[in-house]
């Protein structure tokens, strides 16, 4: 039996600010800044939007490219790690939003950037044995970065969410392969407003870990080199590590850079491997061959080996698009951010 | 619109009307009732929920510059009645820096948001608002 994606659908706030502006702000070089991350601009939500409304924008859109009824649906998995409520599911607010029936299984994941792809693996798990029929997995967050701190410059906003099922595919999901450890490179405390990096630990022992070892893993057991796919699309909590891991593994630039958003909304968490997935189907042709690894902090990969089948030109125009959305912004400064960001505590409201 | 003095229950009760624009569709003349009501001004009791549709025209709109302490951050205010179809619908604009740039007829949107929460550690109620398309910034 083939699953895979039968819909998705993606949001991006309208508001950017440049990572420039960020940098004159605090007084850093923003060259420096831009050279480090290369990421340009990121989206940040209005003061009304979170990963609750962001979720439900993408929902509906992935329900309308599926062209799947809401009563169809028997599970949604939302996974985040910026839950508005520390106890109080997304999911549940999703079944309203979006008019599911009361018999949907439903649950809020959190592996910090990795959930919203366990959501996936765990609906194609439902599907395959048979207890429902499609579906939704969302990444969602609206992540936290301290004002002055490095990681201000590219935590963004955004959410993203695939109808998983077994008919009308517009792309099959035909391996994963799974790859975590133990490994202390970021967490956020409970209660405390901002996540911290393990020293020395992000990159190598992390990062890149993970990605390599879930890449290679899943070819490994497939049989499969770099050059069997047409596109790779990593986890992107800048541009530089994507493209890097790219290089590691053997994918050239053109294969990578499709499914890069990050220069342009930054790092969206749950979102960001899946939006680059999202951004890699509004293009590719029928059976195009799409290598995705996420990654979570804490650490984990999963990677997926995808292939797009005859039906997915067809659904792109059906929904707001990834390009359409990119396009779609409203530039503000540091005031306006931190006042949209509700950085700024105050005791009105 | 979605009421701004909300209490929990009317809330919980109001979610099929500000999460999916639920309305009521007279089973005898198709008039349709936006937020629904119980009786048709034709007479009949008789209704099928219908969801309204997500996109429409701006029919007409206001800016408040002086409002409430609940809703001070996102001054300016800007409410609006849209055209859903042939159903009108108040509701506030967002995503509009600009309301001086934004013209009666604008495309609109309707978007999922918050519209309120109860201090840091009450709840906070989600509903629908309208987001022009584009002209306004
Ligand atoms: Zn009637």
């Amino acid at each position: 039996m083939a699953i895979g994606i039968v819909g998705w659908g993606a949001y991006i706030p309208r508001y950017r600010i440049k990572t420039r502006e960020i940098a004159e702000a605090w007084g850093d070089d923003a060259l420096r800044i831009r050279d480090m991350y290369l990421v340009e601009e990121k989206a940040v939500g209005y003061i009304d939007e979170d990963p609750v409304t962001m979720a439900v924008e993408a929902s509906r859109d992935a329900l309308i490219r599926a062209g799947v009824k809401p009563s169809e649906v028997g599970a949604v998995f939302a996974g985040t790690e910026s839950k508005p409520y520390a106890v109080k599911p997304i999911s549940s607010i999703l079944i309203d939003a979006l008019g599911l029936s009361r018999q949907v299984y439903s649950v809020d994941m959190e592996f910090a950037c990795k959930a919203g792809s366990d959501a996936v693996i765990n609906l194609m798990g439902l599907v395959k044995a048979n207890l429902i029929k499609y579906g939704i997995a969302v990444g969602t967050d609206s992540s936290q970065g301290e004002p002055g701190e490095h990681l201000e410059y590219t935590v963004g906003t955004g959410a993203v969410a695939y109808v998983i099922g077994s008919g009308n595919l517009a792309a099959e999901i035909k391996y994963t392969y799974p790859y975590a450890s133990d490994t202390p490179d970021f967490w956020r405390r409970d209660g405390s407003p901002y996540p911290v990096h393990g020293e020395g630990f992000t990159g190598e022992p992390a990062y890149f870990r993970h990605i390599i070892g879930a890449a290679k893993g899943l070819m490994d057991e497939l049989g499969m080199k770099p050059n069997d796919f047409d596109y790779a699309v990593f986890h992107q909590p800048n541009a530089r590590f994507p493209v890097r891991a790219a290089q590691m593994l053997g994918f050239p630039l053109e294969k990578v850079k499709p499914g890069i958003v990050v220069d342009l909304i930054g790092n969206t968490y749950n979102a960001s491997a899946l939006l680059g997935l999202a951004k890699v189907l509004e293009e590719a042709k029928p059976g195009a061959k799409i290598m995705v690894v996420t990654f979570g902090s804490g650490a984990g990969s999963n990677a997926f080996y995808i292939e797009a089948t005859d039906q997915l030109p067809g659904k792109v125009k059906l929904a707001r698009t990834i390009s359409e959305m990119l396009e779609d912004k409203v530039y503000i400064d540091y005031s306006l951010y931190l006042k949209y960001r509700r950085i700024i505590k105050m005791i009105h409201g | 619109m979605v009421d701004q003095s909300l209490s929990v229950p009317k809330y919980w009760r109001r979610i099929p009307q500000y999460y999916r624009l639920t309305a009521l569709k007279c089973r005898k003349c198709g008039r349709v009732y936006f937020p629904p009501r119980a009786i048709c001004d034709c007479g009949s009791r008789e209704f099928d929920e219908v969801e309204l549709p997500r996109r429409g025209r701006l029919i007409e709109f206001t800016v408040l510059r002086s409002v409430t302490s609940d809703f001070e951050k996102q001054r300016p205010l800007i409410f609006g009645i849209v055209d859903l179809n042939g159903v009108r619908v108040l509701g506030q604009l967002v995503d509009c820096p600009n309301p001086e740039k934004l013209s009666d007829n604008a495309e609109v949107e309707v978007v999922f948001r918050r519209v309120k929460e109860d201090s840091d550690y009450g709840i906070i109620y989600y509903g629908f608002k309208l987001r022009p398309l584009k002209g306004c910034w």
